[in-house]
């Protein structure tokens, strides 16, 4: 062959291959998920606020996402979310495939490493959030009429236990105030805590602030208990910021500056800090694995993006949120934040309180 | 009040809403029918639906579905002595029996016509009750619900028949094996060593079906033939069942209203609803020796007990946002999605709804049972086919039904020793119903005792409710004694007579 | 005479049976034991309570010994309980083993078939070609109730 076209055939071929090159990233990204079903586990019974939650993203995230992936969800219940859990941190590939709904107190049971429990945060990514606030009345029968008053309570002080890792940031306020209260165990929900509640059986209540709202505000009303305070929330500086569903109601935190003229401070302080953005995100928490590949992490974040910024879903999701918005983006970075701020004193001390009082035990 | 009421029919009546209410009824059928599977995934399986429809049509559909369970779970319990899902249990006691008899059809004609009758009165109670209920409803608190659960306990009286012994010996180790699992008062997983699965302790599906499903499918053939034993004049059967309900009415209404009254009382769980019912027919009527043998009665109260109930654990369930049983937890996720939150304002202001609710309860009830009772004689046919053609494809059914709750292998290991312990029961002349009734208090009265004491100490057995509750049980537990022991000496003499003229040649 | 063997059978059974009980008891009560008092209280009681009821049974056993056992109405039916019948129940829950063994091994739609032909076809002698109707059938009930009512099934372990 001529040399003169020896090299222009190889200046086509090289630019043909640079070309392809080229496109070939791009086509990959949008390429990981399209045609593919995506399974989200869920660790709890069908119908509860998690659960909810959990179906709703499926419903939604999917065709946001690049490639238009089905998410079907799928409830793998038992042990209090323990096997859905496990089965989503050692069964599955870490391809992006799976997602997992976690609850708030699902991510505290595995931030304190319950026994039996093998789901480890720190392998794991949030791809979206919603947070729940939560509200502590008390019965009008133990005698006070202001919350800062608090200390003055009389009789005995019953607080319904459902299970203590899932109360534990309501138990940690309490503790703060180093209120004398009697830990009656038993319950099965917070819906039977209520009726206790309202039967009269139970003297402090706490309940996801929609609830508040909805069940305990008409008890107020009627002049049969009060609020205390609202577990609030935590901003990244560490002060606390007051529950957006109920602005007017005092946060634990100053209302432990009202009482005792200061902020709390000290582990029990570190914990209660700790332990509330972690928990907060309570109405759900999906999560993906670290390690999956960064065409799949992208696919993700930019679906959720879409998705949120889709007014259908918007619409779909204002009543399952209940008045709070959705966490994605930067915004996630406050649950890794402050699990990492957490020393080992202060995990030292949630394990042994769980411990010394419900006899919980960990790994 | 009663515009609403009115209104709600009008709204119901929309196409859409219709064939959602007509679809929910059919899944629950079928789903039903099918021993093994529960009301519970048929709901399950439409949750994905919900959320692209209004809340009217969404809770026709749900409601469609838990009205229609407890009306076609009666197939499997009436036909080969399964108990369906958690409802139609005490059912497999006197309607397996009569299909054993050849009198399948009436059976089963007894028992959607008491459904129907049951679920309406269900549905009646609600709307005429749930303003006032939830002054009732907060009257339960930890003692008295121990006290139920006494209550509860004290049928097995009634179900071990002659030996009282016996039947006390089992229920004692249904409340043991109800202990495995997590303890409600204390973080102590029981008997579980490190196997996840049993953190959560035994599924009640699973006892049941094990203890009662397996061994009758065994013995059925290893006795070969058909289920019913001897033949009968088809056709007319299930007209006689209704008219034995109709004879009956009395009967109907009163466990009707005993079924609505437990279901709305939050905690009990509604699984023990058509056991009671079965015991305290079978310890207050005049003549109980057929009981257990197949005595129509024994159907009809838990049958109609058991879709009355739908209308009482919906009162937790919208006044309180409590589920009363785990369908209604599901009916709660839904409310959810249509952005209803249940509890007291649901009367002022979602009252619409309430009363499409209860509509759609009342209309699902009355489509279901007629159509139950339309099938019921060709299915009834099916007790006259050689059981051995049957049986292969019920194993498959219940086994692969079974699997569908955790998809866990060791549900399937548990069905098996389930099976087999009740068949050894069986071959060793000790009850079984006494043991599921153990099994499912265990927990509960573990639960509210321990509540009990850490509440009140020792004050609570002094409350009127507990003493009320306590006397009833006591007096239940003296009435069946005494009735007994006259029916025992009748039916002994019966006895002696016939062996005289067996063992004449 | 059959409600004498029905005695006999059951007169046979019931003494190691409520042995069996009450092993299971003192085992209960043993394990527990080593639980904390919220945990340990209800078991043991409940425990204590059955080990006495089941040493009355056996001693009611004992004194009855010889006297005919009434069968009664919670037997859902007399069976004819012989040897025969016995060895036959232990056969029967032995298929149903084999179903579920099948059902891991090789998935549901596979062993449903599979299990329905044998069981027809060796255990009852049934003709070959209503048997398989009934397996082709069972399988296509199957697949078809999986589809409507989205059943899942087990990986079978003989991959596919």
């Amino acid at each position: 062959m001529p040399r003169t076209t020896y090299n222009k055939m190889a200046a086509i071929a090289t630019g043909l291959v640079l070309g392809a090159s080229v496109m070939l990233p791009a086509a990959h990204a949008d390429d990981y998920y399209a045609g593919q079903t995506i399974r989200m586990i869920i660790p709890f019974s069908p119908g509860g606020g998690t659960d909810t939650f959990g179906r709703l993203i499926s419903q939604h995230l999917g065709r946001h996402i690049p490639g238009s992936p089905t998410i079907v969800a799928e409830n793998v219940t038992g042990a209090g979310g323990l096997l859905g859990s496990n089965e989503f941190a050692e069964r599955v590939d870490h391809d992006g495939l799976t997602l997992m709904t976690a609850s708030g107190h699902l991510n505290l049971r595995a931030f304190l490493g319950l026994q039996g429990l093998r789901l480890d945060l720190d392998a794991l990514e949030p791809v979206v959030a919603a947070p729940m606030g939560h509200v502590t009345a008390i019965s009008t029968q133990a005698g006070i009429d202001d919350p800062a008053d608090l200390l003055e309570a009389q009789g005995r002080l019953t607080k319904g236990i459902t299970d203590p890792v899932g109360l534990l940031e309501s138990l940690v306020a309490l503790e703060m105030f180093e209120l004398n209260y009697r830990a009656v165990p038993g319950y099965g929900g917070r819906g039977d805590t209520r009726i206790a509640f309202e039967r009269g059986e139970l003297m402090i209540n706490t309940q996801s602030t929609p609830a508040y709202l909805n069940s305990v505000q008409p008890l107020v009303d009627e002049g049969m208990a009060m609020p205390l305070y609202a577990i609030g929330f935590i901003d990244g500086e560490g002060n606390p910021q007051r529950d957006p569903a109920v602005p007017d109601m005092i946060t634990a935190p100053e209302l432990y500056e009202q009482i005792h003229g200061e902020m709390p401070s000290g582990t029990i302080w570190e914990a209660f800090k700790v332990t509330v953005p972690l928990v907060q995100n309570t109405r759900g928490t999906v999560w993906v694995h670290g390690d999956i590949p960064d065409e799949a992490m992208a696919a993700l974040r930019e679906g959720v993006e879409a998705m949120v910024n889709d007014p259908e879903f918007q619409e779909a999701s204002a009543s399952i949120l209940e008045g709070y918005e959705i966490m994605w983006g930067d915004d996630l970075g406050q649950i890794k934040a402050s699990m990492d701020a957490a020393s080992p004193e202060v995990l030292d001390y949630l394990r042994d309180m769980l411990n010394e009082r419900f006899g919980t035990e960990f790994n | 009040m009663l515009d609403a009421f009115v209104n709600a029919f009008w709204i119901l009546l929309d196409p859409f809403r219709l064939l959602m209410l007509f679809s929910g009824v059919a899944i629950g059928i079928a789903v039903g029918i099918l021993p093994g599977l529960g009301g519970l995934m048929g709901m399950a399986l439409v949750l994905p639906f919900l959320f692209g429809m209004d809340a009217y049509a969404g809770v026709a559909l749900l409601i469609g579905i838990a009205a229609a369970v407890p009306s076609a779970d009666t197939f499997p319990s009436v036909l080969m002595g399964i108990p369906g899902s958690s409802g139609s249990q005490a059912t497999i006691m006197d309607g397996y029996p009569m299909a054993r008899r050849g009198e399948a059809a009436r059976a089963l004609g007894a028992a959607f016509t008491a459904s129907l009758i049951g679920g309406l009165i269900g549905a009646l109670a609600l709307s005429a009750v749930v303003p006032f209920a939830r002054p009732l409803i907060l009257a339960f608190g930890s003692p008295e619900l121990f006290m139920l659960t006494l209550l509860g306990l004290s049928i097995i009286g009634v179900l071990s028949g002659n030996r009282p012994l016996k039947g006390m010996l089992a229920a004692v180790a249904g409340l043991a094996i109800g202990t495995v699992g997590g303890a409600p008062v204390a973080a102590e997983y029981r008997f579980a060593g490190d196997f996840l699965y049993l953190y959560d302790g035994l599924s009640l599906v699973i006892v049941a079906l094990g203890l009662f499903a397996l061994p009758e499918i065994v013995d059925l053939l290893a006795r070969g033939g058909a289920i019913a034993e001897r033949a009968r004049g088809l056709g007319h059967g299930w007209m006689d069942g209704v008219r034995d309900t109709l004879r009956h009415k009395w009967l109907v209404i009163r466990h009707s209203v005993i079924g609505v009254v437990i279901g709305a009382i939050p905690g009990m769980g509604s699984s023990i609803i058509d056991w009671v019912n079965y015991g305290i027919v079978a310890q207050t009527s005049k003549d109980r020796s057929r009981f257990g043998k197949g005595d129509v009665r024994g159907v009809i109260a838990p049958e109609s007990a058991n879709n009355a109930k739908e209308g009482g654990v919906l009162m937790p369930t919208l006044l309180f946002g409590v589920p009363g049983s785990s369908a209604m937890a599901m009916l709660l996720g839904a409310l959810m999605i249509f952005g209803v939150q249940p509890g007291p304002q649901m009367l002022t202001r979602d009252l619409d709804l309430v009363f499409v609710i209860i509509w759609s309860l009342a209309l699902a009830n009355v489509f279901g049972t007629f159509i139950c009772l339309l099938l019921s004689r060709p299915i009834a046919r099916l007790t006259f086919v050689p059981f051995h053609y049957i049986a292969p494809v019920i194993i498959v059914i219940v086994i692969v039904g079974a699997w569908q709750e955790t998809r866990h292998w060791a549900d399937l290991a548990f069905l098996l020793g389930f099976g087999l312990l009740g068949w050894l029961m069986k071959r060793s002349g000790m009850p079984r119903p006494p043991l599921l009734i153990g099994f499912i208090l265990s927990g509960l009265a573990e639960r509210y005792l321990w509540m009990s004491y850490n509440l009140y100490d020792w004050e609570w057995l002094t409350r009127p409710g507990v003493l009320t509750i306590g006397a009833l049980a006591v007096a239940l537990i003296v009435a069946s004694v005494r009735l007994k022991r006259n029916t025992s000496q009748r039916a002994e003499a019966i006895q002696m007579a016939e062996s005289d003229k067996e063992s004449r040649p | 005479m059959r409600s004498r063997l029905i005695g006999i059978f059951t007169r046979h059974l019931q003494t190691p049976f409520v042995l069996l009980v009450l092993a299971g008891l003192v085992a209960v009560l043993t394990i527990s034991q080593s639980f904390s008092l919220g945990a340990r209280l209800f078991p043991t009681v409940v425990a204590a309570l059955g080990i006495l009821l089941a040493l009355l049974e056996l001693g009611r056993q004992w004194l009855r010994r010889g006297a005919r056992e009434a069968s009664d109405y919670t037997d859902l039916g007399d069976e004819d309980d012989s040897p025969l019948f016995f060895a036959k129940g232990l056969l029967f829950f032995a298929w149903m083993l084999g179903f579920v063994g099948l059902f891991f091994l090789v998935g549901a739609l596979p062993a449903a078939g599979l299990f329905v032909l044998a069981f027809l076809t060796l255990q009852f002698r049934s003709p070959w070609l209503p048997s398989l109707g009934l397996a082709t059938g069972i399988v296509i009930l199957l697949w078809g109730l999986g589809q409507v009512l989205q059943l899942r099934w087990p990986t079978p372990l003989l991959g596919f």
